[in-house]
């Protein structure tokens, strides 16, 4: 259990900072898995976190950073 | 206790007159009095009002596109018409026989191909969108970053370019050469059967030269005075809704599309930085400056023509805005402000140009209504009026 916890934790965060976002939205291109709660937190300007629980996930959290144009609207943790 | 309960109806005070200016100020957004602008926008366009534009910026009035000029050095002739058209679908132009220019110029998509990036030869990926070539007789440097001077200049570049058809020119005319279709089409053409790359280009810059924007909703409104019976200058009148002509108002007013998007095309033909360089991130592109290799050249591209707009979507050099809202939130917001950091020659910056606008939600949406109205189907081949 702890193993798997540790790995979880490992593979970080995606954090969404509405503060940074001016809604241009260009990274939701490439959004799949995070497509929904990411809509939703722009929707409500809510910054949040998001844990990466995969290989797969990283790469698209990995995507969408780099297609962010701000350059601080989405970030790695 | 007392002082808690005073405080809390203060703030419940405050909260109902925020919400009153809120809804004041929302209202305010819909008094548009478009009677008055349908009459304004009716007139002759010098009597519209004065497009709100930065003063260093001289626009021309948006307006019905010109009737085709081609080049002294490569005038229309429907045969050489013709031969481009067939050279411009034929994917024998790359080393695979499997990409034809068409294959990113897509008619039913625009003239563009629907891709972020477009592919080449053996499914490569390229950097850049594929731009539309409806009205590129009205261009005046081609490609993102301006590198071609002409259009049969360009016309040859796709096919030398290893990520794109990857073929060489002596190839091709070896090539075609053994086609007997293209000695009749050449010789019809040119009056010999003598196939060269010149020729080639020649042929190819005059089939997209033919490649212009059908009559759009914002033509035909333009145009009702023009008509001679009152039912149908009534039809052309209204073939702009209430919304499209308040968009365009805004487009030349407060949105200040006009400091880039001018003229018939809708477009300056000249290169800005919007933000969007990725400078040392995974996706940098440096724009014109690989072409120039002049710093202030560092992440600017050409204004693309706004004709057709909608019909090929995504937009933007690296294809990344598939969404037209998402697009105009970009420009509302001022853009990326990136600020120059002059210890480093090439860090970009972004243009003066672009200004927080600090448009509502149903400002947007006129503005993509007149987007719309400036948006016919994608151009019929050889839909030119030719001069």
């Amino acid at each position: 259990m702890s193993i798997l916890l540790a790995t979880t934790v490992s593979l970080g965060q995606l954090c969404y900072n509405a503060d940074h976002d001016i809604n241009s939205a260009e990274f939701m291109r490439a959004a799949s898995h995070y497509q929904q709660v990411l809509a939703k937190a722009m929707e409500q300007k809510k910054s949040q976190c998001w844990i990466i629980s995969s290989e797969k996930q990283r790469q698209e959290a990995t995507l969408l950073v780099s297609m962010d144009a701000t350059e601080g609207t989405l970030a790695l943790k | 206790m007392m002082y808690k309960k005073t405080t809390f109806v203060i703030f419940n005070r405050l909260v109902k007159i925020c919400a009153v200016i809120a809804i004041f100020t929302s209202c305010a957004s819909y008094s548009v009095d478009f009677e008055a602008l349908r009459k304004i926008y009716s007139q002759a366009s010098h009597l519209w009002p004065k497009a709100e534009v930065d003063e260093s910026i001289n626009a021309t009035e948006i307006g019905l596109l010109p009737a085709v000029t081609f080049p002294k050095e490569n005038p229309y002739q429907a045969n050489k018409h013709k031969l481009g058209e067939h050279l411009f679908h034929d994917g024998k132009l790359s080393r695979s026989k499997q990409i034809a220019c068409a294959t990113c110029h897509d008619h039913d998509l625009g003239w563009a191909d629907g891709r972020k990036t477009s592919f080449g030869h053996n499914r490569q990926k390229g950097k850049r969108n594929a731009p539309t070539i409806e009205n590129v007789a009205f261009g005046k440097e081609f490609f993102w970053d301006g590198r071609a001077q002409t259009l049969e200049q360009q016309a040859l570049m796709p096919i030398q370019d290893p990520l794109e058809m990857n073929f060489t020119l002596p190839e091709l005319e070896a090539r075609l050469k053994q086609d007997r279709q293209y000695l009749t089409l050449f010789k019809a053409a040119y009056g010999s059967d003598e196939i060269t790359a010149k020729k080639i280009a020649m042929a190819l810059a005059t089939y997209q030269r033919t490649l212009v924007s059908r009559r759009s909703d914002f033509d035909r409104f333009l145009l009702a005075p023009e008509q001679k019976n009152n039912k149908m200058q009534k039809i052309y009148n209204s073939a702009m809704s209430d919304k499209a002509i308040w968009g365009m108002h805004l487009f030349r007013t407060k949105a200040g599309c006009m400091n880039c998007h001018y003229g018939a095309t809708f477009s300056d033909k000249k290169f800005h930085n919007l933000g969007l360089t990725y400078y040392k991130r995974k996706y940098q592109d440096l724009g014109r400056y690989q072409y120039t290799k002049q710093p202030e050249d560092v992440g600017k591209f050409k204004t693309p023509g706004l004709r057709g707009v909608l019909n090929t979507k995504p937009w933007m050099h690296n294809g990344f805005f598939g969404d037209l809202t998402g697009l105009l939130n970009f420009y509302n917001a001022g853009g990326v402000q990136i600020k120059k950091n002059n210890l480093d020659a090439l860090s970009p910056k972004t243009s003066n140009l672009l200004k927080p606008l600090s448009l509502n939600n149903e400002e947007i949406a006129a503005l993509i209504a007149f987007l719309q109205a400036i948006s016919p189907a994608p151009a019929h081949n050889s839909a030119a009026r030719i001069q």
